[in-house]
């Protein structure tokens, strides 16, 4: 049962992020199509919230609205009660595809923030270096994104949006193009960094996995227009153990990925 | 673009012997007549004579730096105003709308057809071959760049965005360099076209050049100073697109590779 190690910092019952009724519409007239309908939901400083369901049910919406790429239709997104209004260095953002700078070294893109905000030099290689060493991508400083495995690829996307400090990681099934095998190690890589950090993540996923094994909460969405359908508490990322195949194999997480499927499984075909 | 494997590279070479052997087999069994198509002696030999006693008025060095001039001139402004045209017309609607219809109707309009208009303007000078190639190599470049812009994935723009950046820092640490691969192909398009129009410019009127060389010893059937010419042109062509593929590759090093 849920296993309040308490390593996790920044812990407040205040609503950090919120959703306030948000809803997003595309095109107009006869094409109008709703992606989203009365998004309501928020999360405290220090969550790990995993969005899980069916293709199409604009999960990547949502999580853009939160970003500040696209304006809600209506409702408003906040984050400590400030309204978002666009994109902005508080919100890390990650895509399956890494989007990394071609024409920028591994360092390059690693300082890519700190330089934009005109870091001195030495702080700089200092971020930069101290990020490289933990991502295990120092020894590839001077290499190029082109050069580098996909899994490391989307490890330095992640090390970029890390060196801005952002109050919130947001991402777009970031593991999503990797074999499974990375995929799992990146799993518990990205679980390594939200335990040391304390830092807020929302996730966008296919996989129901994933979602209940990394997340501390758990929202399912329906098919378009998306809602959300449930919202579940889940208690396997803040355990200790973290033995990965022996957590997805307990009951209890069994019985809850079975629960999320069903629920994914009845939207789809409703 | 890695380079060749040797043998294809020996491929490549071959062809060029087997049409030298060709020449030569034709020239000395006389299954040519011989002020159509001179020997290989006889153009080598013209090449050495041009070399130490120029041709007509011009030494070769001079119509060889003449014709190099003019093309990397009007290339040059070209792609000076061509570029940041096309990058503000990509990000422009309006102004991409404002210059749309112009540049379509340059683009496959064909040089020679208003160069008479140039010279009566501009005068018999360089002037009017300089301006003929801006011209010509204008609409390519705008159009590539201008697509290079509309082309700009729309997540690395989120991700610079998502670090921080403002829309200016976007333009210059994004867009930018995200342009030109394309930016860059435009150019090298634009610059085969802008050779092989100096040559047209420089038949109608010059008094110097390769191109008005090779068309002036026609006028008195010296092939073999015509066959020299056509050769010296085609190294020269070649070696300006290889040196621009070379700048390309260096620039550009992580095209076909993301």
């Amino acid at each position: 049962m849920p296993d309040a190690s308490g390593s996790v910092a920044r812990v407040s019952s205040e609503a950090f992020v919120t959703f306030d009724n948000v809803g997003v519409t595309y095109g107009s007239g006869a094409a109008r199509v709703a992606a989203l309908e009365n998004i309501s939901l928020s999360f405290r400083a220090g969550d790990f919230v995993s969005i899980v369901g069916p293709s199409g049910c604009g999960k990547t919406t949502l999580m853009q609205t939160l970003a500040g790429f696209l304006k809600p239709s209506h409702g408003r997104v906040t984050i400590e009660g400030r309204t978002v209004d666009g994109p902005g260095a508080d919100r890390g953002v990650v895509f399956q595809q890494p989007a990394l700078f071609p024409w920028l070294t591994v360092a390059g893109n690693a300082g890519f923030g700190p330089m934009l905000r005109g870091a001195a030099k030495s702080q700089r290689t200092e971020v930069v270096e101290r990020n490289l060493r933990m991502a295990g991508l120092w020894d590839f400083r001077d290499r190029y994104p082109y050069e580098l495995s996909g899994g490391m690829q989307q490890r330095l996307a992640i090390v970029r949006a890390l060196a801005n400090d952002p109050k919130i990681l947001l991402m777009d099934e970031p593991f999503g193009a990797l074999d499974a095998l990375t995929r799992e190690q990146m799993q518990e890589e990205l679980h390594a960094v939200w335990r040391r950090t304390g830092m807020t993540v929302l996730l966008i996923t296919h996989s129901v996995e994933e979602a209940i094994y990394l997340g501390t909460d758990v929202v399912v969405m329906s098919q378009r227009p998306g809602r959300i359908m449930e919202r579940i508490a889940a208690p396997f990322a803040r355990r200790d153990e973290r033995n990965s195949r022996a957590v997805k194999s307990l009951p209890e997480f069994v019985a809850m990925r079975e629960h999320v499927l069903s629920l994914i499984w009845r939207s789809g075909h409703s | 673009m890695t380079a060749q494997p040797l043998h294809f590279r020996l491929l490549s070479l071959l062809s060029v012997i087997m049409f030298f052997a060709g020449w030569y087999a034709i020239t000395a069994l006389h299954l040519a007549p011989a002020n159509l198509l001179p020997s290989m002696g006889e153009v080598v030999d013209a090449f050495t004579d041009i070399l130490h006693n120029g041709y007509r008025t011009t030494t070769l060095s001079e119509d060889i730096l003449a014709t190099l001039g003019r093309c990397i001139g009007g290339f040059g402004l070209a792609a000076l105003a061509g570029v940041p045209l096309g990058l503000w017309m990509g990000r422009s609607r309006a102004l991409a709308a404002s210059l749309d219809y112009i540049i379509q109707f340059m683009r496959p309009l064909p040089p020679l057809s208003y160069l008479i208009l140039l010279i009566l303007w501009l005068g018999t000078g360089d002037a009017s071959k300089v301006a003929l190639l801006f011209l010509s190599a204008l609409p390519t470049i705008v159009m590539a760049s201008m697509a290079a812009v509309r082309g700009v994935k729309q997540q690395r723009i989120q991700a610079a965005l998502a670090c921080g950046a403002t829309e200016a820092q976007v333009f210059r640490h994004v867009v930018l360099p995200s342009c030109l691969p394309m930016v860059m192909t435009g150019l090298r398009i634009s610059l085969a076209g802008t050779f092989s129009t100096v040559v047209a410019a420089e038949l109608m009127a010059a008094r110097d050049g390769l191109g008005w060389m090779v068309f002036s010893a026609s006028q008195f059937l010296r092939t073999d100073i015509v066959m020299m010419g056509i050769l010296i042109l085609g190294v020269f062509g070649m070696a300006l697109s290889w040196g621009l593929l070379r700048f390309d590759t260096w620039l550009v090093h992580w095209r076909g590779r993301e």
